[in-house]
């Protein structure tokens, strides 16, 4: 196995990244093999390992002097307000929700109950009725139109019923 | 609080009103009176307020009775049939629309036989009236409205 150079291994980046566990399998072998005969690397180590000890500690007096209940507290009630200002801009919004649905709603309405002059009942001079084709077996066919309304009316005689049909001209 | 309940009952109203309408747009929907118009003692049917004067103006019938009155609501193409007095039946078909009128075919039939076929353009909403046939000792009268 060919040996790294030695500056490598006593490197501050290697030893740092050994001593955080950052190092493949063989990187880790090779140091391990290396440190018994570097005092400086070890001396490296030792330094990182007190760093840390400082550090950790540090960071436990620190976390020991947060009043965590008070932090606590403290983001309840920050989000209670935040909270509680949405919800009024949505109590203040929702009318607003149903201005659009509302407004069209009411459109309709209008739309549907005004009078339209335009589809009211015909009152031209038009027939009510154009009469395209007629068929059947009939004896006689009349079509006459009312003079008010132009309503077209068809009078017509059945072929089976023979008697009676002077009754039906004389009513007309 | 009072804006949204009458929010809601403007929105409730408009569908009720906006949805029946936008079904019906598609269909036609017919009126059929059936009048009995005969020279009995002198009678005019309340229900025909309106029609019998109308009537009047072509015909000399003394007594209008109203036998039946039925709706159809048809799509185009769609056959709608009205019993009518004397085993006959009134076949009502919309086949289109040109303009203010829609197109449909009446049929008549008794007994399965054809007694009389028509195809007509009636105006939106007006009316007109088939009459003839004979019905005991008067004259069957339809009265066929586009609604």
């Amino acid at each position: 196995m060919k040996t790294p150079p030695r500056n490598k291994l006593c490197s501050t980046e290697q030893l740092s990244r050994f001593h955080d566990g950052e190092l493949d399998a063989r990187e880790r072998r090779q140091v391990e093999s290396h440190l018994p005969n570097c005092p400086s690397c070890r001396i490296v180590l030792e330094d990182f390992d007190r760093l840390g000890h400082l550090y950790r500690r540090q960071a436990d007096q620190a976390l020991a002097a947060v009043d965590m209940s008070a932090l606590e507290q403290s983001l309840l009630t920050r989000m209670q307000q935040r909270g509680g200002a949405s919800a009024g801009w949505r109590t203040w919004l929702k009318p607003t929700r149903l201005l659009i649905p509302v407004t069209v709603a009411a459109l309709a309405l209008v739309f549907f109950m005004i009078p339209r002059p335009f589809n009211s009942v015909p009152n031209g001079s038009a027939p009510s009725a154009i009469i395209n084709s007629f068929t059947g077996s009939v004896t006689s066919v009349m079509l006459f139109e009312t003079p008010n309304t132009h309503q077209t009316i068809i009078w017509f005689k059945e072929d089976s019923t023979a008697n009676g049909e002077n009754d039906a001209v004389e009513n007309l | 609080m009072p804006l949204r309940i009458f929010s809601i009952l403007l929105l409730a109203a408009s569908l009720m009103l906006i949805l029946p309408t936008a079904w019906a747009a598609d269909n036609v929907n017919i009126g059929i009176k059936t009048i009995l118009a005969s020279n009995d003692k002198q009678y005019q049917d309340p229900q025909l307020e309106g029609i019998i004067d109308e009537l009047q103006t072509v015909f000399r019938f003394t007594a209008y009775r109203l036998l039946g009155q039925d709706r159809l609501s048809l799509a185009t193409g769609e056959t709608g049939n009205v019993s009518l007095p004397g085993g006959r039946v009134l076949s009502v078909t919309p086949t289109g629309s040109r303009g203010n009128r829609t197109q449909m075919d009446l049929g008549i039939t008794k007994a399965g036989r054809r007694i009389f076929e028509t195809r007509i353009e009636l105006l939106n909403r007006g009316t007109i009236t088939v009459g003839g046939p004979r019905h005991e000792n008067g004259f069957l009268l339809l009265n066929i409205t586009s609604e």
